[in-house]
């Protein structure tokens, strides 16, 4: 009878341990190198390095669905969000001018396609919290889609992963190629990044395979026709849709800003601008406020009244800059930057959990409106920034 | 199901493969180099650098009546002057109003 519940016991802990993700170190492939190369994937490794297989990240499948269900929530709650920023012209409180609201507006109430987005999660001790939501120039999905599924078809073709990102994005090309303007779907980086490079051209490798026609612009090279008042490619032909991977906060300060507005063929922009709502984190107070305590959101405020415990945010920081993070009222960790400019946002301090100092965070993907899969980047510590490391997944 | 069952790639792999040559050697350095991208155009000088193959000249030209006319090329890696030269198609267009606040999207 104690033999029984003993064993009982060491089950039920065995169970509870299953129940955690985990970091499993394991030894990497025999010349990875190569092989994640054989896939295009150029930036493996830079100063640091970038992609990581001497781990993985495993989950149980009821994590797996807690994160599915927890990001078609946050989804649902996002568009809400934004539905309530556009009908109360909040987009002050967004640091958006007031010339491009028009834009955003008419990019909602037309129903613009919005192909993807990434939610920054955490997963501690059951508990899934949301860090923030990369909604317009989301990267890591030629990551998540394609290099850590190769990796897992190496390391054990028998388990699984969450991970229908690429067929996702294939079946929503198609689905978004009706309601586009007739002709060539555009994709356009900056040129002097292999990295902004690998994305676009993934996400047109799958736009191609969705039957679209495509053709590959660097941003710096678009054209503007004053007289026709339209955008031009290097064949001089006019673009009409495009998908671009550059913020629209940088778009909105440059030279060709007000001309998104005059353009005659009112080109479809994927993302659309309406993406800029949530892509600022001025977002996350919105959320809480219109979904107060939420178990999947954490205190998020434009102010610091009753914070002790807190990160400090930019509304549009990038890479991890000028974060604050604040427990117990003393400073634990903080970055520096260029961000800031617009204001902050406060939010309530959830630590990435520690794997033997490593600290995850889980890249939650939407294309469409589904939740498609993950990607885990780590860190050294609690602010994940750009020597984060890319790190594979499966399912147990 | 989670998992993905069929994946295939159609363009990224070469594209990019291509891409990994991140310097040529001999415009590494300080060396400097007088390039134009249309024959009407003016020199500039240049100096090398990591000068990755979509860094390169693209081809320039226009659809008219269905067939394509080429006007040599353009990169926005060299002077505007450099690129436009007495070529009044290219000078149609206004270029670079966009990419100038910062060297990476990604990241984020």
């Amino acid at each position: 009878m104690v033999v029984l519940v003993a064993a009982d016991l060491a089950l039920a802990e065995h169970k509870m341990k299953r129940e955690k993700m985990r970091r499993i170190s394991i030894t990497p492939r025999n010349n990875w190198q190569k092989a994640v190369e054989n896939l295009g994937f150029g930036f493996h490794t830079t100063d640091v390095p970038y992609w990581i297989e001497s781990a993985y990240y495993e989950f149980t499948m009821p994590e797996v669905l807690q994160i599915e269900n927890a990001t078609t929530q946050l989804w649902e709650m996002c568009l809400e969000a934004v539905q309530y920023v556009i009908d109360n012209d909040l987009f002050t409180k967004f640091c958006i001018p007031s010339f491009f609201v028009p834009h955003i507006q008419n990019s909602w109430n037309e129903d613009h396609a919005s192909i993807y987005g990434r939610f920054d999660l955490v997963l501690n001790n059951g508990e899934i919290k949301l860090l923030e939501f990369n909604a317009d120039t989301p990267t890591s999905i030629y990551e998540a889609g394609i290099v850590q599924w190769f990796w897992l078809q190496d390391f054990d073709k028998t388990k699984d992963q969450f991970n229908s990102i690429h067929e996702k994005l294939i079946d929503y090309w198609k689905y978004v190629k009706d309601y586009l303007h007739d002709g060539v779907l555009h994709f356009t980086c900056l040129k002097n990044s292999l990295e902004d490079l690998t994305t676009v051209e993934y996400m047109r490798d799958c736009a191609i395979q969705a039957g679209l026609s495509t053709k590959l612009i660097f941003i710096e090279d678009i054209g503007w026709d004053g007289n026709a008042q339209v955008f031009l490619d290097l064949e001089e032909v006019a673009i009409k849709n495009i998908f671009k991977l550059y913020p629209y906060e940088w778009m909105i300060n440059e030279e060709f800003a007000q001309n998104i507005l005059l353009d005659k063929n009112k080109t479809f922009w994927i993302e659309p601008s309406w993406k800029m709502i949530l892509s600022n984190k001025a977002i996350l107070p919105i959320l809480w406020q219109l979904f107060p305590n939420h178990h999947l959101l954490l205190k998020a405020s434009f102010v610091n009244d009753d914070f002790t415990s807190y990160a400090k945010k930019p509304f549009l920081s990038r890479e991890g800059a000028n974060i604050l993070l604040v427990e117990n009222q003393k400073e634990i960790v903080s970055t520096d930057g260029e961000y800031g400019a617009e204001g902050y946002i406060y939010q309530e301090l959830y630590k990435l959990p520690n794997f033997e100092n490593n600290y995850a965070v889980i890249g939650s993907w939407v294309i469409g409106q589904q939740s498609v899969g993950i990607g885990i980047r780590e860190s050294d510590g609690l602010i994940t920034n750009n020597l984060s490391r890319f790190v594979p997944h499966l399912i147990v | 199901m989670k998992k993905s069952k069929i994946v295939s790639l159609v363009l990224i792999t070469a594209t990019l493969a291509a891409c990994h040559k991140e310097q040529v050697e001999d415009w590494n350095g300080n060396k400097k180099v007088y390039i134009r991208s249309d024959s009407t155009a003016a020199y500039s000088h240049h100096h090398g650098g990591a000068w990755l193959w979509f860094y390169a000249f693209r081809p320039y030209g226009m659809y008219r009546n269905g067939s394509y006319s080429r006007m040599g090329y353009y990169s926005s890696g060299i002077h505007h002057n450099s690129n436009i030269g007495s070529n009044a198609f290219k000078g149609r267009a206004t270029r670079g109003g966009f990419g100038s606040s910062g060297f990476s999207s990604s990241r984020a």
